[in-house]
C-alpha cells in the first residue's frame, strides 16, 4: 500500500494505492492522523481510493475512525473513486451514508 | 471437476494477502466473474484477519485455511486455535465488535454473510473458531446457445424439455405463453 497527501486550502486529500486490509491499517490510521494533527485548520477529508484494487472491513474500520475525528473537529469526510469491488464494500457497511453526500458535492470543497 | 487445499500458516497479518490470492487462484479455472474473485477475496480476508487479531490477539499461532471445490460450488473453511466465541449469535451482528472502536467497524461478519451464499460459525471459549463459507461460482453463459448440446448443470429450463434441436427458440416461445398465462392470471385477480 502506498500513500500519498495532498493540502489544497482546508482539504486534505488522501491518496490510496494498492491493496487495503489489517496488515497496513496502523500505518495509515497513523499516516492519516499524523497529517491532520499538523494541519489543524483541515475541515474536509477526502478519500481518493482509485487505485485501491482491494479492501476489507479493517479499511472501513480505518475510515469511520477518521470521519469521527473529523466530525469532532466539525470537518467532513469524503470519498472518491472506488472501484467495483471497493464501492460494494462501502455500500454494504454504510459509510457511504456517512460521507456520500459530501463525496457528491466535491467541487465546492 | 472437484479439488481441494489445505493450508497452514502463521497469526500474521502480512498472511492475509497470501491466503486470499490463494483463494482466488483456486477457482480460477472455473472462470469466476471479477465480482465473485473479489468476494471470495474479500471475504476469506475477513475470516483470516478475525482469526488473527481476535482468535489469537497478542499470541501467536497457527489458522488454517482448507479450501474445496465441489462442481462449481466453492468452500472455504478458516480454523483457529484461539480464544474462541462466547456468544456467536451476537458477534455475528451488523456492527458489533470487541475491538477499539476506533479502528473496527464491527463488518466482518456482515461481510462474509453478503458476499458468500452461506456462512456458519463454530466457536468454543478456549479452543478456536472455525468459520465456513460457500459460494457457487456462476457459469459465463448467459444466453443458452446449443442447449442440450452443453454440458450445462442448469440449461434453461425450456431447453432441458422440449426437444428441439433449436431450443432457445423453444424457450423464447415458452417465455411468451408463459407471460401470457401470468398475464392472465393477474387479470383475473384485478377483475375478480
Ligand atoms: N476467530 C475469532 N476468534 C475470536 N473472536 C472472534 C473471531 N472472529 C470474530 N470474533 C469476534 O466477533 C466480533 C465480530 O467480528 P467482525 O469481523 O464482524 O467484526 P470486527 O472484526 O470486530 O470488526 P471488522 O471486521 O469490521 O474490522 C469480533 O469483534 C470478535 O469479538
Ligand atoms: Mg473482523
Amino acid at each position: 500500500m502506498e500513500i500519498a497527501f495532498e493540502v489544497k486550502g482546508r482539504s486534505l486529500t488522501v491518496k490510496l494505492r494498492g491493496e487495503i486490509d489489517q496488515h497496513c491499517a496502523r500505518e495509515l490510521r497513523s499516516a492519516i492522523d499524523g497529517r491532520l494533527h499538523e494541519n489543524r485548520e483541515v475541515k474536509r477529508l477526502v478519500f481518493d481510493l482509485e487505485r485501491v484494487s482491494f479492501m476489507d472491513s479493517s479499511g472501513i474500520g480505518v475510515i469511520l475512525g477518521r470521519y469521527r475525528l473529523m466530525r469532532d473537529r466539525g470537518g467532513e469526510t469524503a470519498i472518491v473513486n472506488a472501484q467495483k469491488n471497493v464501492e460494494k464494500l462501502l455500500r454494504l457497511s454504510g459509510v457511504y451514508g456517512l460521507t456520500e453526500s459530501a463525496g457528491r458535492s466535491r467541487a465546492n470543497g | 471437476m472437484d479439488n481441494m487445499i489445505r493450508l497452514e500458516f502463521m497469526s500474521l497479518t502480512q498472511n492475509e494477502a497470501f491466503a486470499r490470492s490463494v483463494a482466488a487462484a483456486f477457482i480460477a479455472p472455473l472462470d469466476p466473474t471479477v465480482e465473485e474473485l473479489a468476494d471470495v477475496r474479500t471475504a476469506v480476508s475477513e475470516a483470516v484477519t478475525n482469526a488473527i487479531i481476535h482468535g489469537y490477539r497478542r499470541r501467536r499461532g497457527m489458522v488454517s485455511m482448507l479450501l474445496t471445490l465441489k462442481g462449481r460450488l466453492f468452500t472455504a473453511r478458516i480454523e483457529d486455535k484461539g480464544c474462541g466465541i462466547e456468544d456467536i449469535e451476537l458477534a455475528m451482528r451488523p456492527f458489533y465488535t470487541t475491538g477499539n472502536r476506533d479502528e473496527r467497524s464491527g463488518m466482518g461478519f456482515a461481510v462474509m454473510a453478503a458476499f458468500m451464499d452461506g456462512l456458519h460459525v463454530e466457536s468454543k471459549v478456549g479452543e478456536g473458531t472455525a468459520v465456513t463459507m460457500e459460494k457457487l461460482i456462476s457459469r459465463r453463459e448467459e444466453e443458452c446457445e446449443g442447449g442440450a448440446e452443453r454440458e450445462s448443470l442448469e440449461p434453461c429450463e425450456g431447453c432441458a424439455e422440449c426437444e428441439s434441436r433449436e431450443p432457445c427458440e423453444g424457450c423464447a416461445e415458452r417465455e411468451k405463453s408463459e407471460g401470457l398465462e401470468a398475464g392472465a392470471a393477474f387479470g383475473k385477480i384485478e377483475n375478480g
